[in-house]
């Protein structure tokens, strides 16, 4: 992975020490919170529902092991010794005290992390496919691009003050694992005819109030031009956003009002300007970038192993775990394990520091030392032996991380919601918790694939509901709490927004609603089709008449 | 027509320092602030403003932030959602220690 040089240590030191004299001066009352909270935020420090929030950066969900024990550290440390990891790839930490937070910071760079532009009307941490240079249907690893970009859009003296944050996400692979089409800019990396690599290049996707799927502007983009590309389309919109409504101020608005060929127009001859200058990097500064992330030092296995194969016969709840939280690997005889943050009745992506300490030991055993961060709110080893797959399963068993239900309807997505954010207006997590159990029980249910339940509580949709198969959107009706239900979404590459199905429902009545609708899904299927498909196939009529009856 | 029922409020805040959630309450002529809102002062609407202004000064004096006011009924509970999961914490379990750890049954 990629490590922090001279020019990188130097500058994180820098803002450590320059934000501890900010807190001193703060706590001195030499600054007063109208001139603190800018700089607290630039430092991804929030102020929540009960306390301070501090939000850290984990560049596109890549971790060391020596990463999470600090993870892990800080939050016994210095919280209430647990962590949420997000739907952005990243942790946020919810009882931090500020006189601690230059602390935390320091811990932080100690292992080549921070907090920086994870608030703010700035570029924010680039995501990418979790399962990133071990993805069997990977034409190139997006990890490289997202390092490069990292770099580019941090500090970036231009894009300090966008008319609104802006989030990149990268895939390499034929599955979209990192909902590429929600983001303010989003890449696909493709060869061309030539066997070329570059990017098909998506703008102004989004969720919030205004989800919006991302148009492709760009079919390819030669990969030695993507800094000047990026650098044109954050110009056009730096230039043309609006800045007058911050409910009108991402991309998105701006392409819609534009249109995608004079949006297209307006980058191009931005760019016309300043490609082949220096906005670019030569190939072999992006050559030297590749390096940090070679392939670890594979064994040479034979893709069977018939230890693996006995074991899962043997044992079928480890069979059941294999069956829905392993997917091959690009090499032989290695597999990529998911590690569900989302047990029954639990709190999805949650992690006590005792967990994150786990998962960093058997990283280093199992997986060359690194985990990585789904966007679904769980963690992945990606390198791991088919024939250490028992063990590992044996261990993350013990610590309640062994839950088979990756990409399954219990595997939910859920913001924070009202338990602890400000700007909430219902509850997520006792949802996402009561029907984890409910469908827990139902056991036909632990079958169904790519059964996406997402869940947000408010219309800022960090729970994604626009995107789930089936979304979930808490609102507030007369100080109740109420849930109006979407279904077809989709974050994959056949994304779409999930249409309302009718009137919301009260918190006692959403289970039931939820499990009225998978019902409808599993009387209506056709084979083994994905609720999306028997979705689109049937459409929304008939899970209505289901849901509310025909009156 | 008069109001049959008067409305009261508490003046909340977070503590500069540690951002805990807390509420006026009047020690010694001053302000004080506690984390239990049942010991909160309570104020009629026409004494809100003062409260307000109150609460101000003890964010000059850098012991709380964002200060407002919360409509309250009966013995200090605050209305609304929000307000009452402000006041008592998640509703859900937080702290290493509560969470459960515990490996559901799926067995085939």
């Amino acid at each position: 992975m990629y490590r922090y040089d001279e020019f990188d240590h130097a500058f994180v030191a820098q803002r450590v020490a320059q934000f501890q004299n900010q807190v001193d001066r703060r706590l001195d009352g030499e600054l007063t919170e109208d001139e603190f909270k800018p700089l607290r935020l630039m430092n991804g420090l929030y102020l929540q529902l009960h306390a301070y929030m501090l939000r850290v950066a984990i560049p596109y969900g890549v971790l060391s092991s020596a990463q999470m024990r600090q993870l892990a550290h800080i939050a016994r440390t210095y919280d209430k010794d647990y962590g949420h990891f997000t739907t952005r790839q990243n942790i946020q930490y919810n009882w931090p005290k500020l006189k601690d937070v230059p602390a935390i910071l320091h811990d932080l760079a100690d292992v080549e992390m921070h907090a920086i532009q994870t608030s703010g009307n700035c570029i924010r941490n680039v995501t990418a496919d979790p399962y990133a240079g071990v993805a069997a249907d990977e034409v190139d690893d997006p990890r490289v691009y997202a390092e490069i970009l990292r770099q580019w859009s941090t500090l970036h003296p231009e894009f300090a003050f966008l008319p609104r944050k802006f989030k990149f996400a990268l895939s390499g692979a034929v599955e979209d694992r990192a909902a590429v089409k929600l983001h303010d800019i989003g890449l696909y990396i493709r060869r061309n005819e030539a066997g070329e690599v570059g990017f098909e290049v998506l703008v102004g996707g989004g969720q919030g109030r205004t989800p919006i799927i991302a148009k492709t502007i760009c079919d390819f983009l030669p990969k030695q031009h993507l800094l000047s590309y990026m650098e044109a389309i954050m110009r056009v919109y730096n230039e043309h956003g609006r800045r007058d409504n911050k409910y009108k101020a991402r991309i998105k608005i701006l392409l819609n009002a534009t249109g995608v060929d004079e949006f297209r127009h307006q980058v191009e001859a931005q760019w016309e300007q300043i490609k082949d200058r220096d906005y670019d990097l030569p190939e072999s500064e992006m050559q030297r970038i590749q390096t940090y992330f070679a392939p670890p030092d594979y064994d040479v296995l034979d893709a069977t192993q018939k230890s693996f194969e006995l074991q899962k016969f043997e044992d079928p709840v480890f069979g059941t775990w294999v069956k829905n939280n392993v997917v091959g690997h690009k090499r032989p005889g290695y597999a990529v394990a998911n590690i569900s943050l989302k047990p029954v009745g639990g709190i999805p992506g949650d992690a006590t520091s005792e967990q994150m300490d786990v998962v960093a030991d058997l990283a280093d055993r199992y997986s060359f030392g690194e985990i990585r961060v789904t966007h679904r709110q769980n963690l992945v080893l990606p390198d791991v032996k088919l024939t250490d797959l028992f063990a590992l399963f044996e261990e993350l068993h013990q610590y309640g991380l062994s839950t088979p239900n990756h990409g399954r309807a219990t595997d939910i997505i859920a913001c924070p919601g009202l338990d602890y954010c400000s700007l909430a207006n219902a509850r997520a997590i006792p949802v996402a918790q009561r029907l984890s159990e409910r469908l827990h029980e139902i056991r036909a249910v632990h079958d169904l694939r790519d059964m996406h339940l997402n869940i947000s509580g408010c219309i800022n949709a960090c729970g994604h509901h626009h995107v789930g198969a089936i979304g979930i959107l808490g609102v507030d009706r007369r100080g109740e709490e109420f849930y109006q239900i979407t279904l077809g979404g989709s974050a994959f590459e056949d994304a779409s927004i999930g249409d309302i199905i009718g009137p919301a429902f009260a918190s006692d009545d959403v289970v039931e609603a939820v499990e009225n609708i998978i019902r409808t899904y599993v009387n209506n299927r056709e084979g083994e089709e994905r609720f999306i498909d028997t979705y689109r196939r049937v459409g929304l009529k008939l899970f209505k008449e289901k849901l509310y009856g025909t009156d | 027509m008069a109001d049959s029922q008067e409305t009261y409020y508490v003046i909340t805040a977070n503590r500069l320092v540690e951002g805990d959630v807390v509420y006026m309450a009047e020690k010694d002529g001053g302000a004080t602030w506690v984390t239990d809102i049942a010991n909160a002062d309570t104020f009629p609407t026409e004494e809100r403003g003062g409260a307000i202004i109150q609460a101000e000064g003890c964010v000059q004096s850098n012991v709380v932030i964002g200060p407002y006011a919360v409509e309250i009924t009966g013995k200090n509970a605050p209305l609304g959602t929000k307000e009452k999961i402000r006041s008592e914490g998640p509703t859900v379990p937080h702290g290493g220690h509560a969470m459960p750890s515990v490996n559901p049954d799926y067995s085939i």
